[in-house]
């Protein structure tokens, strides 16, 4: 048997980036870490404009012009994203420590999800729809 | 893919790292037989067309667990596997994931035995046997283990673990399970010692529920985990309780 023919070389290390292993529940603690981390970036970024108005009333008007541009209404929209989806599979998470519903924690994990993603249109049609009416302020 | 009639179209990983800078599909065409097993498969292409195929088994019938392998992306025991259940006629086989190679299927498992060494993963009772005869356990005492009882070590929860994937995972599922599995034994008398041994690795679990995924013998390292936690969670009440 030659080689040449009867092979096909493969570009990754090892069998690590074999697809089928991304199963739901690793999803779920993917964006679970994730939107986590991301809440926590955000925190410190609320901290931040919060604490401008210790340095008076015009910083603290400035900083809240410059937060009102539209640039920062997408990001809006991603950080209730990740909200929605943390809360709701934070629930999915304590479920589970309480043992219930092992047997149903992909069904969880796509109510979670898809609740999120309902939520987060929703939010992103009033946060969204005033910039396309061209009425970002 | 091609079509295989009354073929069976064989894929296998190969990689020998200290030779090969990467690994590669290697293609085998080999004649259908309904009863053959992975397994079987495997063996014929070792004897028939390349003996320096690299793959570990032992006993072949599904209780050592030697031969875990990803058989078309599916964690099973090629042993345990005939071709006949896989729905298709193209086989693809690769080593278990996120473990380092040796040469080909076989992959090195020893943090997975380090893991497994480090809870005591035998019997350890109070005192000898009542009467120096032998240790009895009713049927009900039996039940609390579950299916705890028929981890076979085969490595495949542990290479599903999300959590083991970013190196932390200082135990796994496996490991854990076998606590559970002794733990919950009438006849063990070593309990709060292996909640201790165990705390290392009790907390990381975020269940990804992929070992529950993986297991080819239908355990649930995932629930076990859950059960050592809400144990470990009892005795630390316990304790701080009786303290106050
Ligand atoms: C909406 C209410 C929330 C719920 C129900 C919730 C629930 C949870 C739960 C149950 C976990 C444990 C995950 C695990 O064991 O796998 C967790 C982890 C975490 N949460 Fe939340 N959470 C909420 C809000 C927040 C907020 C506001 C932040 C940011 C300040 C945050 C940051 C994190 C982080 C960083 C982790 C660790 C993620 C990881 O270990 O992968 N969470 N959350
Ligand atoms: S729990 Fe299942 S997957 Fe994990 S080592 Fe035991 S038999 Fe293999
Ligand atoms: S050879 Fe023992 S489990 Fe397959």
């Amino acid at each position: 048997m030659r080689r040449s023919r009867c092979t096909r070389e493969v570009g990754y290390r090892d069998s690590d980036a074999w697809p089928g292993q991304f199963k739901v529940g690793t999803w779920a603690f993917v964006l679970h870490r994730i939107s986590g981390l991301a809440l926590v970036l955000f925190v410190f970024i609320h901290l931040a404009a919060m604490a401008s108005a210790l340095r008076g009333q015009d910083a603290f008007d400035r900083t809240m012009a410059f937060l009102h541009r539209p640039v920062f209404r997408p990001l809006e929209v991603a950080l209730l994203a990740a909200l929605l989806f943390h809360g709701l599979n934070g629930l999915r998470i304590i479920l589970l420590d309480l043992g219930v519903g092992f047997r149903y924690q992909k069904h969880m994990f796509w109510a979670a999800f898809a609740l999120a993603a309902a939520g987060t249109l929703t939010g992103a049609w009033y946060l969204l729809a005033p910039l396309i009416g061209g009425m970002g302020r | 893919m091609e079509a295989c009639e009354n073929t069976i179209r064989l894929e296998i990983y190969r990689w020998e790292p200290r030779r090969e800078p990467r690994p590669r599909f290697q293609f085998f065409h080999r004649p259908w037989q309904s009863r053959l097993t992975v397994l079987g498969l495997l063996q014929e292409v070792y004897e028939e067309h390349d003996s320096s195929l690299a793959f570990r088994s032992s006993c072949r019938e599904g209780i050592c667990g030697a031969c875990a392998m990803l058989v078309n992306g599916r964690y099973r025991l090629a042993c345990a596997t005939p071709v006949a259940d896989l729905g298709t006629k193209c086989i693809t086989v690769a080593p278990l994931p996120r473990l380092r190679v040796i040469k080909d299927l076989v992959v090195d498992l020893e943090p997975f035995w380090r893991a497994h060494e480090a809870v005591r993963p035998y019997l350890t009772p109070p005192s000898g046997p009542p009467g120096g005869r032998e240790f009895l356990q009713s049927p009900r005492d039996r039940e609390r283990m579950g299916q705890a009882i028929a981890c076979i070590l085969c490595g495949s929860c542990f290479s599903a673990c999300p959590t083991h994937w970013t190196g932390k995972h200082d135990l796994g599922p496996a490991a854990l399970t076998r606590t559970f599995r002794f733990y919950a034994d009438s006849r063990d008398g070593d309990g709060a010692a292996r909640l201790a041994r165990a705390d290392r690795g009790l907390w990381r679990c975020r269940y990804a529920l992929n070992c529950t995924d993986a297991c080819p013998r239908n355990v649930n390292p995932a629930h076990h985990i859950r059960e050592l936690r809400r144990q470990a969670v009892r005795s630390w009440l316990g304790r701080v309780t009786r303290r106050t």
